[in-house]
């Protein structure tokens, strides 16, 4: 870049800038409808307690990343200059994105500002552990085999123990923890997921029926990033033919998985001679080229009396198997797709909903892909390159002067927190124990917030609880927001449940003593006129490690009389009600 | 191909953030409003999930390969219920599945359950009329065969002339939102056109892809609950002060008006959603909604002929429990046959009930989404779940709702909930598959995936009844034509499911 910026922020919009705002000719600028600064509160004065003078920063940016050689000439071209965002906000995008927890004050100050974002996903990425991850394990490889959980549903339905069986979960999540920790590329990784258990007995392998068209699809749907048309499903779905679903009962399953409380296993096997004698031509299919599987012999059962897990195969059959995956991988379509889903996870915006022409940047996606093939299809290093862009490290908010209607790509994402979290990072403001789920498996609590020992596996994650919270309000309400794994009462993160969902999380975890103890500072004594703005500041402080903004605090002080009536504050009760408007309000649930 | 990247949890940045990009751009669904409201003013959508074998219930084949139960013998109909026979055009075809009494494992071998499905042994049938106790006069609830010639059938197909859409996310997506890539839900597309005339939001019950909601519809994005079991017992919104509230909100509208327009739109969506999770709760709360567990003198509303509608009566005419029913009905040889001979919260009466009660509070839409007809193996007999165990279900629950909406005063009109509302059932795609034998079922005596549907409509609205409708060919029409011509039937034009393309089945419902 050949100028610094202003530094913008999300809550800040600042003065005007007439160099790009007033430009002409930039299509996208059209409907000219400039931000109205007069609607702000006047700035008060920096006695009140403001937050820092805006620093200056360098644009975004580096000519070192694929997509910012495509995206900042695009945004000159539209008279745009791309400005990183603040520290303090891509400090939050990134912890929460790859942490998934807001960070800690001491994080803002020690590990963002002053940082480049680079050094910032370095960090996050690197982190070793954090409050919201059990066991001690690197967060960042936590929330994206959580991540990747959703993408193989290894859990939907309550107390269905068959759907997937905890064993196959493992070990198919075995391998995502190695995508994330860099030991495993992904075009490996996605050659043994198609012939994971996990993956086969939830799309497809049930325990009465089989159903390979359905496993197809999902293996186009999940690594091709589309849907398979019908005749392909059918015709890709020979070359699962080798598989086969067998009950092996609890004795027999517990011998081996002593872990298993309740265990019934039907496990997935495959099939001695399979693709062989009158089968050898079933075992085919052109759909992505053509391909047929070889005789299959299933190698000696490790475990006697259990049939041959497709996880444990070696040699020949496992090198045939996996003749499946290869296929898939060769083709680009495979790295588009897994590039797309990184876009779309960070970004927010990429490629989804209602189809607009900016919706995505093919170039950019095409850059990536060839960036990533190049590269050896390490996904840490796709998703660096992502993290770092100008894409996900300029201004969400917009500028005075910028139109509503500027492309997708001409701001940073803005998103909303997921349920985990969302819930994390309200525990970590409010200094307590909420407890937490374990993405892999629904066991634990059901619908009714009733936990249930036999659908606990002892590796399950525990999480800590602060002792006057029930672990069940954790759990029902991620699962009202869409977060942890579970059936019967599963939601969506946005919509009306959810928004009430919150709403009876927050009464409870706001009103607790322990709660009010850490987000209401001693104020008594103090007249509202002093003690609103420290609290609110307080508040602040916890959740963004920052004080209040001007607007924020001019809407806050706007609310006062209402609040403390008589010119007397009941500050606890006033704390309470703060702590549900802000964890209420998109304040902090979007980011 | 097209790409299909929407999952749940990329909702949020999916649909409730897209909303803004295409109501602020280019795509701007133009929407009008008919002179008068049409005679449709309240909709029930019913996802039959995981793919119905229509040609063996509602478009039952007389060929045994594609319909091993084959068509209703009406002769061993009572007289008073054979009135399908005297319908005139082009009349559905009930399948035998309906009558005749489920079967179990547990006394019949696959062959002697298949030796049944040409009984002509009226002992082998339930044409059984209950008696509803609970109901002012005791009246008895009609059968199916029985309204048989109040329904009429769509006979429909995701793509007629083109490939065959198969897979069940696809296939959701489609019926839900009108394509594979669709982005609005038709509850959502439904709810706009009848919302500011009811005093509910339209309410999904665990069928949220009928929710879904971008553009300018992201605002008429119905209130979704997760089970009829999953309202509310409490209304949150009560702990929190009015002054926090606003300073809520307020925070809400700073935020939006510092984001670009794509984002903005989801935090206004957002907000949009408390607001009316907090208007609405006070409804949900209530114990009339409770069929499940609230007392059975529980009443909200009346019948046209005054009386107060209890829970009781609800719970009696869906048959949510075994107690509810008298002991002929159907549904315990149903139930019986799966071995569950004592079922409570029925979940297909559970919805037609809490339905019932959405419309008396002002819900314009109620979607809903039952039973598991992904057949593929089992579905003459099976331990678990059958074909005709889940069948008969839906059909029980349609008598229900048939019963009882031309009972129930329609508390905006003077008419009664039948009068205006149109209920209508569809699944992903159809059953058949090519792995059936020449005896109807494939070698785990199930059906595989096909694309032939066959979707029951009925009530008041309806212009046409007892028929089977296809276009002037003869051929299945395209889906959206159904929804195309309720969007008529409600006075509303829309094209978001583009009628130039699509058009209404024609005369399908009244003006």
């Amino acid at each position: 870049m050949d100028r610094p910026l202003p530094r913008t922020t999300s809550e800040h919009p600042t003065e005007p800038r007439p160099e790009y705002s007033k430009k002409k000719g930039a299509a996208w600028l059209l409907p000219v409808l400039l931000l109205s600064c007069t609607s702000e509160p006047s700035q008060p004065p920096a006695s009140t307690g403001d937050p820092k003078p805006p620093q200056m920063q360098p644009a975004a940016g580096t000519p070192e990343n694929v997509i910012d050689r495509l995206v900042v000439p695009l945004l000159r071209t539209g008279g745009r200059e791309p400005t990183q965002e603040s520290p303090e906000v891509l400090c939050r995008r990134l912890s929460i994105d790859l942490n998934g927890i807001a960070p800690s004050a001491a994080e803002v100050t020690q590990r963002c500002i002053g940082r480049t974002p680079a050094q910032m996903v370095h960090y996050f990425m690197n982190k070793p552990q954090a409050v919201n991850v059990p066991g001690g394990e690197a967060p960042y490889v936590y929330v994206g085999r959580r991540f990747w959980s959703e993408i193989f549903a290894y859990r939907v339905i309550e107390y269905d123990l068959n759907t997937t069986f905890y064993a196959d979960v493992l070990e198919l999540d075995g391998l995502v923890k190695k995508l994330y920790e860099g030991t495993l590329s992904y075009d490996r990784f996605a050659t043994e997921a198609l012939i994971a258990p996990a993956f086969l007995r939830r799309f497809g392998f049930q325990i009465s029926s089989i159903d390979t068209s359905q496993t197809a699809a999902a293996a186009v749907r999940i690594f091709l990033g589309r849907e398979a048309l019908p005749s392909d499903a059918v015709d890709l779905g020979s070359l699962w033919r080798p598989f086969a679903v067998q009950n092996v009962g609890p004795t027999q399953a517990r011998a081996k998985y002593p872990e298993c409380i309740y265990c019934t296993h039907y496990a997935i096997t495959v099939r001695n001679g399979a693709c062989a004698g009158n089968e050898a031509l079933l075992c085919q299919s052109t759909a992505l080229g053509p391909i047929r599987l070889g005789p299959l012999t299933a190698p000696t059962v490790p475990t006697p009396g259990l049939p041959a897990r497709p996880g444990e195969l070696t040699g020949a059959t496992a090198t045939e198997l996996r003749r499946i995956g290869e296929l898939f991988v060769k083709r680009r379509e495979f790295a588009e797709a897994i590039v797309d889903r990184v876009l779309v996870r960070y970004l927010g915006w990429w490629a989804s909903g209602v189809y607009r022409p900016d919706y995505e940047l093919p170039a950019v996606r095409d850059a990536l892909v060839d960036h990533f093939i190049k590269g050896g299809y390490k996904l840490r290093e796709l998703e660096r390159e992502v993290l770092t862009s100008v894409l996900y490290t300029q201004a969400a908010a917009l500028r005075a002067g910028d139109i509503a209607e500027a492309p997708l790509w001409a701001h940073g994402p803005t998103k909303q927190l997921l349920a985990e979290p969302y819930l994390d990072t309200l525990a970590a403001a409010a200094g307590v124990d909420l407890g937490g789920c374990d993405f892999r498996f629904a066991a634990g609590y059901n619908a009714q917030g009733v936990f249930d020992q036999r659908t606990r596996p002892s590796v399950s994650y525990t999480f800590p609880v602060t002792p006057g919270f029930d672990a069940g309000t954790y759990v029902s309400t991620a699962r009202k927001l869409g977060g942890c794994a579970g059936g019967a009462e599963k939601g969506e993160p946005a919509g009306l449940v959810a928004a009430q969902a919150k709403r009876e999380a927050l009464l409870r975890i706001c009103n607790s003593p322990q709660v009010q103890a850490t987000l209401v500072p001693k104020l008594e004594g103090l007249a509202p006129a002093q003690g609103l703005p420290k609290l609110l500041d307080h508040q602040l402080q916890l959740i963004f490690g920052r004080p209040a903004t001007s607007p924020e605090k001019a809407l806050w002080l706007m609310s006062e009389p209402e609040a403390c009536a008589g010119g007397r504050c009941d500050y606890k009760q006033v704390g309470s009600q703060l702590c549900m408007a802000l964890f209420g309000s998109s304040t902090v649930n979007f980011y | 191909m097209q790409k299909h990247l929407l999952n749940r949890r990329h909702f949020l940045a999916g649909t409730s953030a897209a909303a803004a990009g295409a109501g602020l751009t280019l795509w701007l669904p133009r929407w009008a409003r008919g002179a008068g409201s049409g005679s449709i003013r309240h909709v029930i959508l019913v996802f039959l999930n995981g793919g119905v074998r229509w040609m063996t219930s509602f478009g039952a084949s007389d060929n045994i390969k594609l319909n091993p139960w084959g068509r209703l013998p009406f002769d061993l109909a009572p007289p008073d219920q054979r009135d399908h026979l005297m319908t005139a055009g082009t009349p559905w075809s009930v399948s035998r599945m309906f009558h005749l009494r489920p079967m179990s494992p547990r006394d019949h071998t696959f062959a002697q359950a298949y030796a049944k499905l040409t009984s002509t042994d009226p002992a082998h049938y339930n044409f059984h009329q209950s008696t509803l106790q609970r109901w002012p006069g005791s009246p008895k609830l009609p059968t199916l065969c029985q309204i048989a010639n109040q329904i009429s059938v769509v006979s429909c197909d995701a793509y007629p002339g083109g490939p065959a859409l198969v897979d069940h996310g696809a296939g959701m997506q489609n019926l839900f939102t009108g394509s594979t890539t669709g982005t609005v839900g038709m509850a959502t597309l439904f709810n706009k056109a009848l919302k500011g005339r009811t005093r509910l939001p339209a309410i999904a019950v665990n069928s949220p892809g009928f929710a879904l909601g971008a553009g300018s519809y992201a605002q008429s994005r119905p209130l979704v609950l997760q089970s009829p079991l999953s309202l509310p017992t409490t209304d949150p919104g009560k702990g929190m002060s009015e002054w926090a509230r606003k300073f809520e909100a307020q925070l809400d509208a700073h935020v939006a008006q510092s984001r670009p327009g794509f984002a903005r739109q989801a935090i206004e969506n957002f907000a949009l959603d408390k607001q009316l999770g907090d208007e609405n709760v006070r409804t949900l709360v209530e114990s009339s909604l409770k069929i499940a567990t609230a007392p059975f003198e529980t009443a909200f509303g009346n019948l046209t002929t005054g009386e107060p509608l209890t829970n009781g009566m609800l719970r009696e005419v869906f048959g949510v429990s075994a107690t509810d029913i008298d002991s002929g009905d159907i549904l315990h040889d149903a139930y019986r046959a799966v071995n569950q001979p004592s079922w409570v919260n029925n979940p297909f009466g559970l919805s037609g009930a809490l339905a019932v009660r959405f419309l008396q509070y002002g819900s314009p839409v109620v979607a809903f989404t039952l039973g598991s007809f992904d057949t593929h193996s089992g579905e003459l007999i099976d331990q678990s779940r059958t074909l005709p165990n889940q069948m008969i279900q839906f059909a029980r629950m349609l008598t229900g709702l048939e019963f009882a909406l031309k009972r129930i005063a329609d508390p905006d009109t003077s008419g009664t909930l039948w009068d205006s509302t149109v209920i209508v059932a569809g699944s992903e795609f159809g059953r058949q598959g090519n792995g059936i034998q020449p005896n109807g079922f494939n070698t785990g005596m199930g059906s595989d995936h096909s694309r032939e549907q066959f979707f029951p409509v009925m009530g008041g609205p309806l212009k046409q009844t007892g028929q089977l409708l296809t276009d002037s060919g003869g051929r299945a029409y395209h889906m959206n034509s159904l929804w195309t011509a309720m969007l008529e039937g409600t006075g509303t034009v829309s094209d978001y499911l583009r009628p130039e393309k699509f058009a209404p089945i024609p005369d399908l419902f009244k003006r």
